[in-house]
């Protein structure tokens, strides 16, 4: 699992320390469940959201 | 009194706008308890009111939300009048124009009464606002009206007004409506400017109505469907005619009732309610199919990290002060700044993915009949649901059958499926293909014609 404390600190973000510990269990989980996906996919999938071409760009 | 009432009674010249707006503005005092509203518009009703009649009396229609009094959500914006989120972080805001929708609603005669109450930033599914308090649900006034649109749920299935706008991230318009027995519909995303609403999850926000009946969501949605030049993501698409026919027929219609994921996590109650209105659709000539969906919980992850990373990017101005924000709202975007840009890029990959696979049930199906939500409305406070003899996280699970929804753009259309033996009413939820929605309308329509009218809630 990945040490949200530190990655918080790395990235400069002011987290308190409880507040931390009470969202690590939930992005734990969410890791367990998205890293599996994310490993599979193959390097020829697109991006759902992508850049429009700019004539197709209205405002 | 639904849309299509009033419209008759407007012209029958049975009642005035002015006299309906009235009627409005002293049942939405007399139900406060509810604390569905953020902000009353009394003084710009009462002009929209008496406008209406004018043009009435003149002989200019604008069609049949002309003179009906109908709210929305405080996350539009409104000309001069605050529009918070119901939060601290947009507490002073007051912009300068309307948004889209609301300038399509006022264009359409509709009468503004209020902007109502919701989750802080729209972002949770209780509307338990820590700075003004909770919506309370209407059957129930101890239970959570569901979120983020719950102060519209509320006060349409109050019976306060005819129509309120929502939006939806998550399932934030199609929870209310279960939870307090109205009918939501999350349109196609695009099919609704999203121009003038505070966003929450950029590729994931869809705006979309509340009402008492299908027909009032479809004659909302006829005025505010369509391309609009301001919102970069709507569609050109062209629009229809949404409202569904006096005797709709479901005639021919693959009904697909999913045998994976969809009633695996649920209330047999629940469960047994959609089963009986898809028996309805079958008795009114639908083929009911059974069809096996992608792995909607694979889905639901990778929707949480769209939302998650999204939406804090949204709110990133505001993070330094963390005082401004509720505990659980906070603990979200703080969740969403610790997930790296890649994990956000594979997400979108990923959603590329199960929208094509997503698109094949409809080689078999036309639509989705679904629980709405797994439960009826959890208790204000309540954390955790017994759901099969589980407990469950309120949050994840109200949200499991609907997220995934919004990452993928379809439309869904939520409506009271009946009452359980509690007394509180439950969902159900008819999924289709992206702009089907004059068909779900069509569905829902006569759903609701051979069920029948509901109660009401018994704080009406």
């Amino acid at each position: 699992m990945k040490n949200w404390s530190l990655m918080a600190q790395a990235m400069g973000l002011e987290i308190p320390a409880d507040e931390l510990a009470r969202i690590s269990s939930t992005l734990d989980a969410l890791e367990a469940a998205f890293r599996p996906l994310a490993g599979k996919l193959d390097p020829g999938v697109d991006l759902a959201a992508t850049f429009l071409p700019p004539a197709e760009i209205t405002q | 009194m639904t849309i299509v009432e009033a419209a008759a009674a407007l012209r029958a010249r049975k009642v005035s706008s002015v006299e309906l707006t009235r009627h409005t503005l002293a049942a939405m005092e007399k139900q406060k308890a509810l604390n569905s509203f953020l902000a009353v518009t009394a003084e710009l009703a009462i002009e929209q009111a008496k406008a209406a009649d004018h043009d009435l009396k003149d002989g200019l229609d604008r069609g049949p939300l002309h003179g009906v009094p109908i709210a929305l959500k405080d996350l539009f914006d409104t000309a001069g009048i605050p529009t918070t989120a119901g939060s601290k972080v947009y507490e002073h805001r007051v912009p300068e124009r309307d948004g889209t929708v609301t300038r399509k609603l006022a264009e359409a005669g509709a009468v503004l009464v209020g902007k109502t109450h919701q989750h802080e930033l729209a972002y949770g599914i209780t509307s338990d606002n820590p700075h003004f308090g909770p919506v309370r649900n209407p059957w129930d006034l101890e239970r959570s009206a569901g979120g983020s649109s719950g102060g519209s749920g509320a006060a349409v299935a109050a019976g306060l007004v005819a129509m309120a706008m929502g939006t939806d991230t998550g399932g934030s318009i199609r929870i209310p409506a279960s939870f307090c027995g109205c009918v939501g519909l999350k349109p196609t995303y695009g099919r609704v400017s999203k121009h003038g609403v505070l966003p929450l999850g950029f590729s994931l926000d869809h705006i979309g109505p509340l009402a008492q009946t299908v027909r009032d969501v479809a004659i909302t949605l006829n005025a505010i469907a369509g391309h609009d030049p301001d919102d970069i993501t709507s569609s050109t698409e062209p629009t229809v005619d949404y409202l569904p026919a006096e005797a709709p027929s479901v005639a021919g219609v693959r009904i697909g009732l999913p045998e994976n994921f969809f009633f695996d996590v649920a209330d047999p109650e629940v469960v047994t309610a959609v089963h009986r209105m898809a028996a309805m659709a079958e008795s009114l000539g639908a083929q009911i199919v059974s069809v096996r969906v992608p792995d909607f919980a694979e889905l639901n992850a990778v929707a949480r990290i769209l939302l998650l990373c999204e939406a804090s990017a949204a709110l990133e101005p505001h993070l330094k002060r963390r005082e401004l924000f509720g505990k659980d709202v906070l603990a979200l975007l703080d969740q969403g700044r610790l997930i790296p840009a890649t994990d956000y890029i594979n997400a979108q990959r990923l959603r590329t993915l199960y929208r094509a696979q997503f698109n094949r049930i409809w080689n078999n199906a036309d639509c989705l009949f679904t629980p709405a939500t797994p439960t009826t409305a959890p208790k204000l406070g309540q954390y955790h649901v017994e759901i099969g003899g589980k407990m469950e996280d309120v949050r994840l699970a109200t949200t499991a059958l609907l997220r995934g929804i919004n990452a993928l753009g379809l439309p869904a259309l939520s409506l009271p499926s009946g009452i359980s033996k509690t007394g509180l009413p439950m969902g159900l939820q008819i999924i289709g293909p992206a702009f089907a929605e004059a068909l779900l309308l069509g569905v829902g329509a006569a759903i609701e014609d051979e069920r029948g009218v509901l109660p009401s809630p018994p704080v009406v």
